[in-house]
């Protein structure tokens, strides 16, 4: 996507949940723009087979009304569609199947990362771990994200997906998420970065993520996981390198 | 690296201080439990050979710091000091 004309044509991008949206949030991560353009192939292939199968049905319908055709015809066996209706689907599953397998594969590949965040699900908010800059066990830039509550929003803010505490990362960084829980299965997701991983206790899930712009990303618990589940989300903050190691500066002092 | 990277006063951090505990390919499952547990281990091992302050043990204590979640370094260490830590180091 080119920013040659922001100035021209300012773009605002839709990086959170918007009331009754049917369609997908503005991807921010190539993965993300992956599983866009996926669902737009597969879709043309549904669309097809949606009207073949409608064109199908209503001409058998109309066709072979009982007025305009009393004697049935007794086909019982015919080779050749057959194989046309095995053949034919089995060529459009692969077709699906190709770019698929292929997105998904290039999911798990994990480049090597330049930062670290654990993300450890409690019930019922997020714990965010930056250790890469420890000296120590015990010193660690560790920080809990609760979700502002709706009396508390101030004007602008989005009711039930505003936090406290925003994780904030680098942009056009490559960074690995190792998301776990303490307590019960939770799932961290944010639409926009095309993740969604659950959080098993004793599991550290690895998820990495490459975001290609700055900006605020909204998500939420993706996992039932209890009474509040709906009360716990995740803002990601994607900022530049130079603000990103100026915030961590002054959360380590 | 500096010398002084293990004095607790440090603060603040530059661009070179971004780095992490890379790829792993004996590693390679979405599950990186394993990962972070052989990094704590290794770390002691080297430790209990070299000292705590050697330069390779230290990449191992970055390591492990980076990958595991803090409560369970906290519980492994209360493990080692009660002596019931499974690990031999
Ligand atoms: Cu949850």
């Amino acid at each position: 996507m080119s920013l040659k004309n922001t100035w021209l044509f300012p773009i605002a991008y839709c990086d959170a949940a918007e009331p009754w949206q049917l369609g997908f949030q503005d991807a921010a991560t190539p993965m993300m723009q992956g599983i866009i353009d996926l669902h737009h192939d597969i879709f043309f292939f549904l669309i097809i087979i949606l009207i073949f199968v409608l064109w199908m049905l209503v001409r058998a319908l109309w066709h072979f009304h009982y007025k305009r055709n009393p004697i049935p015809e007794r086909v019982v066996h015919g080779t050749t569609i057959e194989i046309i209706w095995t053949i034919f689907p089995s060529i459009i599953l692969m077709f699906i199947a190709i770019p698929s397998f292929a997105l998904l594969y290039s999911m798990d590949e994990v480049v090597d990362p330049t930062i670290t965040i654990k993300a450890i699900g409690h019930q019922r908010y997020w714990t965010y771990e930056y250790s890469d800059y420890n000296s120590s066990d015990e010193q660690s830039l560790t920080f809990d994200s609760y979700m502002i509550p709706e009396d508390d929003l101030e004007l602008g803010q989005l009711r039930l997906l505003e936090v406290d505490n925003r994780v904030v990362v680098p942009a056009k960084t490559h960074l690995r998420m190792i998301i776990t829980s303490a307590d019960v299965l939770h799932s961290w997701a944010v639409p926009s970065l095309g993740v969604k991983c659950d959080a098993v206790p004793g599991r550290l899930n690895q998820t990495s993520i490459f975001i290609k712009r700055e900006g605020v990303y909204y998500g939420q618990c993706s996992e039932l996981c209890g009474t509040n589940h709906a009360f716990m989300p995740i803002v990601v903050e994607a900022v530049s390198l130079d603000d990103y190691v100026s915030w961590v500066s002054n959360k380590l002092d | 690296m500096k010398d002084d990277d293990c004095a607790p006063e440090k603060k603040g951090i530059t661009a070179d201080d971004l780095k992490t505990a890379p790829m792993d390919w004996r590693f390679p499952a979405t599950n990186q439990a394993k990962h972070c547990y052989y990094s704590y281990n290794e770390f002691h091992k080297c430790a209990a050979e070299k000292g705590e302050h050697d330069k390779d043990c230290r990449k191992y204590a970055r390591y492990y710091r980076s990958l595991c979640p803090g409560h369970w370094i906290e519980k492994w260490n209360e493990e080692r000091a009660n002596g019931t830590f499974p690990g031999r180091y």
